[in-house]
Formats: C-alpha cells, structure tokens, sequence
C-alpha cells in the first residue's frame, strides 16, 4: 500500500512498502526464513551472542511472524518491551506478561 | 512500546526532503511533515505510540498519527529492540559458493614502466615469467570443475600487460569456449591492457571472442606521459591512441584511470576520452604508498570537485536519454537505485580469485605476490577450503571496528581490501584517509539519485547496462 506522504524511491524501498501491504504475513519474507531462522546452530555474532534466540528474533519477529518462534505480538504487542538490549536484558525474555 | 527513530542519513539540502535508511540501503521522499516528525522523534530519543506530536502543528493529530504510522511500518521508526535490523534485506554473501570469475594472469611482465604502478611494473615482486599454455589450461579446467553450479563463467586476462603473452590468451580462450560447449555454459572474456600492442588482428580476436577491453591510461597527452612512460622514458599516449583506433573503431571499449596527485585534472581526462570513442571511463585513486603519488586532504577535494562536475554532466545527459559514460557515478546510482547493502566489498575470494603464472591463486589479482594472502595452488587441486574461509572471515564487515559506526558502511563494506592492506598492514583495517571522501562520494550519488528521480521517476526502471568491474 502506498503511504500518503512518503514516497519509495529505491527498489529496496518497494520491497519494504510492499510487503508491508500484505494483510496476513507469510512465514517467509524474503529471503530471510522459511519456517526457523538460520537460529543458533549456525550462530549469530560467532555464537558469542548470550541468547540463542537472538537471529530468531532479530532477524524474524515482526518480519517473518511466525507463531512458533516468538509471541503473537498483535495481542502481545509489548512482550519485548523490558529487553530494550538483547546482550543485556536477556533473561527477561521469553515470557509474556501475566498480566495478559 | 517505546519507538525511536533507526539510523538513517536526511538529505535536506537543495530543496531535497530524503532520507536513506542505514540498515536496509532503502531511499524515501519522505517530505517536509515525514523530516520534522523524524527530527522531533530523534531530538526526544523515543516516543510511545501514539503520542502528540508538536512539530507537525496545523494538522490533525489522526494526520500525525497517520505519518507515524507510515514512518513505523517502513521501519524508519522502530521499537528499540528492532533498531538496525536489516529484516532479512541484506544482500546474501556466497561464501561457499564455486568461484565465477577467475583473473588469469597471463603476463608477469610489462612493456610500460608506470611511475606508481602497485604490480612493482608487472613483476609482483617476482622475476619477468609468462604463464605457460599448460597452466593456463589448468586453471581453465579447475574453473569449469568448481564451477559446475554457475551457468555463467568469466575470466579477465590480466597482467603485466596480457597482450604480452597473446598465445596463451587465444589458447586460453579457445579452450574455455570448447569447454564451456562441451558443458552447456556461457563463458565471457575480459581484458584489461596498456593499449600499447593493440593490433587490427588483435581487435578480430576480441570480436570473435567478445572479449570486453578495458585499456589503462590516466590523461591526456604529455600529462599521461610522464605516469605512463616506456623503459627507454618515451611517453606512451599518442602511440596508444594511434594503436587502439581501430579498437575504439569496432567495439564498445572502456578506459581506466588511475588518480594520482599528478593527474587530478579528471574533468579534461574523462571528457576528452568520451570524445575519442571510449563507451566509458572510470576512475580510481591510486595506492603507490608513495607521497609523490597518494592523494591527501585536499587533492581528494579536487577530485570530488570534478567528480561532481562529470556527475552533472552525467546527470544532464541521463535526463535526455543519453548516456554520458562517468563509470563511476553510473555504478553508484546502480547501486543506491538496487539498495546495494552487503558485508563484502567486492568479490575478492567470494566470486573471484586471481591465479598467477606459477599456479599461486590469490584473493584478487592485487594480491598477487603477497604469500599471506595466496588461498590455492592449482597444481594442488585448487583453493585451500579453509583458508579461503578464514581469509573471508577476516574480511568482513563485522571484523572491521571502525566502520560499525560508519552511515555509509553497507554500501562501503569496507573499501579495498587491498588498499587497506598496503597502508594499513591488514585488509580489515581501515584506511581512513579515504572515508571522508567516500561518504562525501555515496553523498553525492544520493543526493543525485533524488534529483534524478524527482525529475523523471522511472529514469532508473531501464537498464543502466552495469559495469560491475573491479574499480581498484
Ligand atoms: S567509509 Fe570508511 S568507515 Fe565507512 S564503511 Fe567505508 S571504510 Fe568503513
Ligand atoms: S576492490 Fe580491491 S580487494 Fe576488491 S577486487 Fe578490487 S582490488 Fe581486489
């Protein structure tokens, strides 16, 4: 969907406008994952990164939308909000707030 | 949620309301209201969803919330948690990959003697050798064996000076397309020469074997001269221009000229060889590691002034539907218009490798010589795996410190590996002499792109015919 007051020039920016445009996301999104993103296994930052989850989320959530990796961040739209920085705040990942 | 603006570059010069998004290389108009809600976002450091906003006064706040939105899901604002994520858009680098194009070096020797040369005058510190048949059809054979994946292969006949060598080259060749037939490939051929031995039976082996010639020459006249002279001193430029006429004659021939500090006047050098005929010329500064010759401080102003000034002229032309060929300011808009944003610089070890006559096969063909960076033999069946992977893990984006804070570090990657390795002793380390100009330089190309497309949006919808060669 083209935005009112911004216009996409590059074909980068198409892309992004573009699939932005689609109601229901897919789980692949461009090139990025499939189903799981290349995750752990292969490492992030060398596998230095403390969280395994790190490319999951990075690279997946809010993109790739996939259900099984992360929460359902329409319902959950603040579920990352108290891990502003993934090296840091890692251990309060992972649960989405009781108060839901 | 807290959201905070992503790293992005405004361009408001020049009437221009753009910004470019760091992590993606992606481009937008985004106006004067999209400019002043951005710069608001980023004066607070974050905003809630939602939340009024005071720089957009006089429109409604459902107009201001409208914007916001927009800036949100083009993701030039974004909850911190998402800040710099490229969200699977950066380009793919090949690391495993077979290598696709594969610079011969036929010569070891050279019949100019250029004042800066980096090669050490063709010899790559090294005795004069020319590379034997035998090898040649080696190397034609390990491509083919590694390459099975790729459809397209490619070798540049490199030197020296490869017409040196010119058996080897038509030998070369002929075996490549016979194999290349044999395998149901395509193969293509390029050649980088001094201009000094072109002959018209030369120019009927470059037309039966489509082979793209680039020649080398820096100015015009007796100012070439003096960086291009044979060994007896004799200037080489109005010999070369005399030999590669009928070249320029019957094919789409490109030049290359290497800036040094005596030969900053690009503006006359690019221009006067337009007119002789080039499709294209394109420069690059030089790395002698010789003050006599390396650009500083403002000899890199000069340069960027006549850069803009062949950008102009390229940008005039582009917007009638003409093609002034200034390879370089055509290959960055290429790349601005793509949303180029990758971790490599080039495809030095990723898409290519050099092989020299005695077999070494090096990251490029700069590299030639340097022991460290020597990766295969191909008496030995090819590239060492592993060294090849722990060269281009050395060489990544993400080893290189001071660019990750750099605007301009998915479009630089880095700069010249080897340019970094002869001033900086590694080719991860950052010749920072050069970023300045750099991002004035992809400056530039953005605030053009902008121009160019406000002026004729579908201008780069047809193809700009890329020239992705190795500048260096
Ligand atoms: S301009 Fe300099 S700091 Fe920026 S990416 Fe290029 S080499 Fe790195
Ligand atoms: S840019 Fe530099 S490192 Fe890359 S291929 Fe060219 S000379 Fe080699």
């Amino acid at each position: 969907m083209a935005t009112r007051k911004i216009k996409a020039l590059n074909v980068k920016a198409r892309r992004i406008e573009d699939e932005n445009s689609r109601d229901v996301r897919g789980y692949a999104f461009n090139d990025c994952c499939t189903s799981f993103a290349p995750g752990w296994e292969v490492g992030y930052n060398d596998g230095a990164d403390p969280c395994p989850w790190k490319s999951d989320l990075s690279l997946c959530w809010s993109t790739c939308y996939w259900m099984g990796q992360v929460p359902d961040h329409q319902a959950h739209a603040d579920w990352l909000d108290s891990c502003g920085n993934i090296q840091q705040d890692w251990r309060n990942l992972c649960t989405i707030p009781d108060t839901k | 949620m807290q959201l905070i603006v992503d790293e992005l570059v405004p361009l408001s010069q020049q009437g221009l309301q753009h910004v470019f998004h760091v992590p993606t290389s992606s481009f937008y108009e985004v106006g004067p209201e999209g400019l002043a809600l951005l710069e608001e976002v980023k004066a607070a450091g974050h905003i809630s969803s939602g939340q009024q906003l005071s720089a957009l006064t006089g429109q409604s706040e459902e107009e201001r919330n409208e914007l916001l939105a927009d800036l949100r899901r083009l993701r030039l604002v974004v909850p911190e948690s998402e800040q710099g994520s490229a969200y699977g858009l950066r380009d793919p680098a090949p690391t495993t990959e077979g290598i696709r194009n594969f610079v011969m070096h036929v010569a070891h020797s050279c019949n100019l003697a250029c004042t800066y040369c980096y090669a050490d005058h063709g010899l790559y510190k090294g005795r004069a050798t020319l590379m034997d048949q035998e090898r040649a059809r080696s190397y034609v054979d390990w491509l083919f064996d590694q390459g099975r994946q790729h459809k397209q292969l490619g070798i540049t006949f490199f030197g020296g000076e490869p017409l040196l060598n010119m058996p080897v080259v038509r030998e070369a060749a002929r075996y490549a397309r016979q194999k290349a037939q044999q395998l149901d490939k395509a193969i293509s051929f390029s050649m980088t020469t001094n201009g000094t031995l072109v002959t018209e039976e030369a120019v009927d082996f470059f037309e039966e074997i489509d082979c793209q010639v680039t020649v080398s020459l820096d100015a015009i006249g007796k100012r070439n001269d003096r960086l291009r002279p044979f060994h007896s001193g004799k200037g080489s430029y109005d010999e070369v221009m005399e030999r590669i006429q009928p070249l320029l004659a019957r094919r789409s021939v490109a030049a290359r000229v290497t800036v040094t500090r005596k030969n900053l006047d690009v503006v006359h050098t690019v221009d006067t060889l337009l007119k002789a005929g080039f499709t294209e010329v394109g420069c690059s500064p030089v790395d002698a590691k010789d003050p006599a010759f390396d650009l500083r401080g403002e000899d890199y102003e000069q340069l960027l002034d006549g850069f803009a000034t062949l950008t102009d002229r390229f940008m005039r032309a582009a917007l009638s539907g003409r093609l002034y060929g200034f390879s370089n300011i055509k290959n960055l808009l290429k790349a601005i218009h793509e949303g180029h944003n990758k971790e490599y610089p080039c495809g030095a070890g990723l898409q290519m490798v050099a092989g020299a006559p005695n077999g070494e096969m090096s990251l490029c063909h700069r590299f030639v010589g340097e022991k460290d960076f020597v990766l295969g033999r191909v008496q030995d069946g090819g590239l060492d795996k592993a060294k090849r992977l722990e060269v281009l893990n050395d060489i990544h984006l993400s080893q290189r410190s001071d660019c990750s804070s750099c605007w301009a570090r998915y479009i630089c990657s880095g700069g010249c590996h080897h340019v970094n390795f002869l001033f900086e002793g590694s080719p991860s380390a950052t010749y920072k002499t050069h970023c300045d100009y750099l991002r004035a330089w992809y400056k530039l190309g953005l605030i053009s792109y902008a121009r160019m497309v406000s002026a004729r949006p579908d201008i780069f919808d047809s193809p700009l015919q890329p020239n992705d060669s190795c500048q260096q």
